[in-house]
């Protein structure tokens, strides 16, 4: 440095590259690198996704199937004495859509709103603690809880509230909207809060300033704040009350069903066609249901807090 | 609108020199067509509104954006394929941008070890750098114990401590205190005196930039507008936006009525606003603009300009009183007087008064 | 904060309502945890504490060989992932249109388990005849591409844990300031080196976390595994095969039990973390300052 430096000598330079015209490659390919991953997810969940479309159009084989273009897997589908146990399945799933919106949605007003900030991801991580144990085995452990001799039945005779064993809950309908419920609260709960979170704290302070009444806040400002959140949570849960084979196998009675577990079995029976044609539906139901939420509700925007 | 390159700075001594430069962001236009010329050695400021274009131009030059077009010249070298790496440039950011997870003097030595300086050279070398900037003896501290003021200084040692041709500050005091603003500015003059090197610094604060700069360049709606030393800017600005942003100053919009002398006037409901012509010719659209400092108040008309206007509130600012008046349209100016003159006791609201001024201190503006 | 004057009934009602909620969430793994424990099992009168279970689970062969087949999954998933779910991260924060990334990226975790399973079992049957047809007809050693087995459940894992690593990662480097990145590539810095000594060492916590989870979940995971394997065994398929023939046997309720606790021992630890931050933070910011 000019003016008093201290006598050390000029900086050396940076050590150029080994080979000028790798280095360039290197950069080119560190540049690709990056469209990697979504290359990877388009060729191994959305190709394979849409494909099923293609699929359910071809024919059973013995074994496998070969290419045509025929409707019967979707006659088989819609024809089968299953479907009336399908369409139930649809009713159960919006049912627990319901009660985890009733239960779960309040809890995450109130971790956004009563709860301190520092605290508040504390409150979450008491939710992502279900996620991380295995849904089979919450799923599985719901029988020695639900049945006959089991937990909600022996604490119930011993406080005397029943005299008999409630068997309605397990191997039925209620069975499987309890298990949905159980399973996919947590996720209705995390997509309320964070739709929230892209909202500052000092709307509902504002609110209180104003002096709004509860239930005006709660629809002018709450629910419209929370609605890509919620509209999230509930595709999530009703696809997978859909789409998720084991509670229905583990908790539903005799001849339950849901996509899932109808395109497991057809798979095992070797009838890919079939399985293809419900993973069709399903997935065209819900693309289709994360594309209406995107219009109406800008889903992209849960996002928002990380950009 | 270009500005053609200075020429009193011949090729060889210009540190950046910038030709065309053009950046947009969909439909914005960040950067229009930018020619801009640096002299090696000098104090240079981009000064503009927010979101004007003058970061953009600074991290253009550092290489953190890509142009769409036009070329970056640094110490003769075309760069704008260069990534900062690269750059004979050195970088001092807004949000300080330590590493907080290397002590002081690891900050300092991060470079110098890139290049693969052996330990204790990097130490010895960060230590002297960290002392030229005040801060001997803070090699151990961890970033977050530091003060803004400190932080800046440490920002400051680490990049001087490679020795770039150029140094570029991004709004590098934005964060501080009026007080510790105006120390900073100083020690940042002396800094660059001392070590010589070009300083390309970008803010929105006018006082900042008149304290630092050898030059000025205004850059608004990614344009370059003028430039030129602060004295020029300042007093005789070219443009009517320069005159708008720099120094307090009131304005005439209008036509050239006559032109008498050498003397341009615009109509006013108050009188003749008058301005040295420069060869305008009458009919020409065109604004005068004079400093508020350089007006007079007074319940006589003068010679020179003088418009007549009612006396509205005068404010006490310290240093000086500033006077608020009105034309008969309701146009307010502003005049600035040293506090406890005669000019500057005994108005009262609503009370005719005369502003004038001689017209060799006012500015014609064509645009 | 304002709500000063919300009744503090009202936020102890809250707090009561959102902890049964939780318990009741986990009361099945927390009662199969505590029948784990039972030398006598299930709906059995008496109850005598015993880690005799879980002995016989470390004792079983078939279970230990499914376990390691388990771990190297997950080895084989975390190693893609978590590279994977950085550069998506880096990724959406450069890029000015973010919806298709998110798309991609996003959308399997709406996909259910059975649904993706099968339409991703018969993409790779097709894509495995395809290259058998290819082996037969040029003589090219490729006609085991894409068969079911170890790569395939670890593309079908990769699939289902990347977006739960971009989220952890994308909340990590949220809170990282990116002009480091810039100051450090202007003190000279390449790009990968302004990555691995700037900005690595701070995200690393949320690395970490992605990296655990991203574990956690391959390991709890049993439909797209069970789907797309081919010949060998995980543990979460011995247990289900378990329970499903031969009904609930103290074996699953200890194998369940290491799943649950495992999984509660990491979510107490990244808790216990963040307590820990947090009075290192405040420390920090304690710290006097000088002029």
């Amino acid at each position: 440095m000019r003016g008093g430096g201290a006598g050390f000598g000029p900086v050396p330079p940076l050590p150029d590259p080994a080979s000028p015209a790798l280095a360039r490659l290197g950069a080119r390919a560190a540049a690709a690198a990056f469209y990697l991953p979504p290359a990877f997810m388009a060729l191994f969940f959305l190709a394979p996704s849409l494909m099923t479309v293609v699929w359910s159009f071809w024919e059973r084989t013995m074994f496998w199937m070969e290419p045509a273009f025929t409707l019967f897997s979707y006659e088989n589908f819609f024809l089968s004495a299953r479907f009336g146990n399908f369409l139930s399945s649809i009713g159960h799933s919006s049912i627990a859509v319901v009660i985890c919106f009733v239960i779960g949605f309040p809890i995450a007003v109130f971790v956004r709103r009563r709860i301190p900030e520092i605290a508040q991801h504390r409150v979450m991580l008491l939710f992502i603690l279900p996620f991380m144990v295995s849904e089979i085995v919450r799923t599985f452990m719901l029988r020695p809880v639900l049945g006959r001799n089991g937990l909600v039945n022996s604490t119930l005779m011993e406080l005397g509230v029943i005299s008999e064993p409630i068997t309605s809950i397990l191997f039925t309908p209620t069975g499987v909207v309890i298990g949905e419920v159980l399973s996919f609260l947590p996720f209705m709960v995390f997509c309320g809060f964070l739709a929230m979170e892209a909202a500052p704290r000092h709307v509902f302070e504002v609110c209180a300033d104003i002096g709004a009444p509860r239930w005006r806040v709660f629809k002018d400002v709450i629910l419209p704040l929370a609605a890509p959140g919620v509209f999230a949570g509930a595709v999530f849960i009703l696809v997978n009350g859909l789409g998720v084979a084991l509670i229905p196998n583990t908790l539903g009675g005799p001849g339950a069903v849901n996509a899932g577990l109808i395109a497991t079995q057809a798979i095992i029976a070797l009838d890919f066609p079939l399985a293809m044609a419900v993973s069709a539906i399903m997935t065209l139901t819900l693309i289709g249901l994360l594309a209406l939420g995107h219009r109406l509700f800008d889903l992209a925007s849960i996002l928002e807090p990380f950009k | 609108m270009t500005l053609a390159p200075d020429l009193d700075a011949p090729a060889d001594t210009a540190a950046v020199s910038v030709r065309g430069l053009a950046k947009r962001y969909g439909p914005v236009r960040a950067l229009d067509a930018v020619d801009l010329d640096i002299e090696a050695g000098s104090y240079f400021v981009l000064l503009g509104p927010s979101g004007g274009g003058k970061t953009t131009l600074l991290r253009a030059l550092g290489g953190f954006i890509r142009p769409d077009a036009g070329t970056v010249r640094l110490a003769g070298r075309e760069v704008q394929d260069l990534p900062p790496n690269r750059r004979p440039t050195g970088m001092v950011f807004q949000s300080y941008a330590l590493f907080p997870h290397m002590s002081v003097l690891g900050n300092v030595a991060y470079g110098l070890k890139l290049r693969r300086l052996s330990a204790e050279e990097a130490r010895a070398r960060a230590e002297a750098v960290l002392a030229r900037v005040g801060l001997d003896g803070y090699g151990e501290r961890r970033v977050w114990e530091l003060s803004g003021g400190q932080q800046q200084r440490v920002q400051l040692a680490r990049a001087l401590a490679l020795e770039p041709r150029i140094l570029l500050l991004d709004e590098p005091l934005a964060a501080l205190d009026a007080k510790l603003r105006k120390e900073m500015c100083y020690e940042l003059k002396h800094l660059q005196e001392q070590v010589g090197i070009t300083f390309v610094h970008v803010t929105h604060n006018q006082e900042e930039a008149m304290t630092v700069a050898d030059r000025i360049a205004l850059i608004s709606d990614g344009r370059l507008v003028e430039s030129g030393a602060p004295k020029e800017i300042y007093e005789r600005p070219r443009r009517r936006f320069t005159a708008e942003f720099v120094g307090e100053r009131n304005l005439f919009d209008g036509r050239v009525a006559a032109v008498e002398d050498g003397i341009a006037a615009i109509e006013t409901p108050g009188g003749p606003a008058l301005a040295p012509a420069e060869g305008t010719a009458p009919g020409a659209e065109a604004a005068i603009s004079v400093r508020s400092e350089r007006l007079t108040l007074s319940r006589e008309p003068r010679p020179g300009a003088a418009l007549r206007a009612e006396w509205r509130e005068r404010v006490y600012l310290g240093l000086v009183a500033q006077h608020i008046v009105a034309l008969p349209d309701g146009r307010e100016l502003s005049i600035r007087i040293a506090p406890g003159g005669p000019e500057d006791a005994g108005w009262s609201a609503g009370e005719p008064c005369h502003v004038g001024w001689d017209p060799a201190d006012a500015r014609l503006h064509l645009d | 904060m304002s709500e000063d004057y919300v009744s503090p009934w009202e936020t102890r009602l809250g707090w009561l309502a959102l902890s049964a909620v939780v318990l009741a969430i986990m009361s099945p793994v927390l009662y199969s945890i505590y029948i784990s424990f039972n030398e006598h099992g299930f709906g059995a009168a008496r109850y005598d504490f015993t880690t005799a279970w879980y002995a016989a689970v470390f004792e079983d062969a078939q279970l230990l060989s499914a376990l390691g087949w388990t771990v190297a999954l997950a080895l084989a998933t975390v190693v893609v992932t978590i590279p994977f779910a950085l550069l998506c991260a880096k990724l959406f924060k450069r890029l000015r249109r973010k919806l298709w990334l998110v798309f991609l990226i996003l959308m399997p975790l709406f996909a259910p388990a059975d649904i993706f399973a099968s339409s991703l079992l018969v993409f790779f049957k097709t894509l495995n005849g395809t290259f058998e047809g290819i082996a037969d007809a040029t003589g090219l050693p490729v006609g085991h591409f894409f068969q079911l087995g170890f790569v395939t459940a670890t593309i079908g894992l990769i699939v289902y844990t990347l977006p739960y690593a971009f989220v952890v990662i994308l909340i990590t480097m949220g809170r990282y300031n990116a002009e480091q990145t810039e100051a450090a590539r202007a003190c000279g810095a390449t790009a990968w080196q302004a990555f691995l000594q700037v900005e690595f060492p701070q995200i690393r916590p949320g690395v970490l976390a992605a990296t655990a989870f991203t574990v956690i979940l391959v390991f709890n995971e049993y439909v797209r595994s069970n789907a797309l394997k081919g010949g060998f065994d995980t543990f979460t398929t011995v247990l289900i095969s378990q329970m499903l023939n031969i009904g609930m046997s103290e074996q699953s309720y200890a194998m369940g039990g290491m799943m649950s606790l495992t999984a509660i021992s990491v979510v107490a630890a990244i808790l216990a973390w963040t307590f820990a931050r947090r009075a290192q933070l405040t420390r920090r910011a304690a710290a006097p300052a000088g002029n």
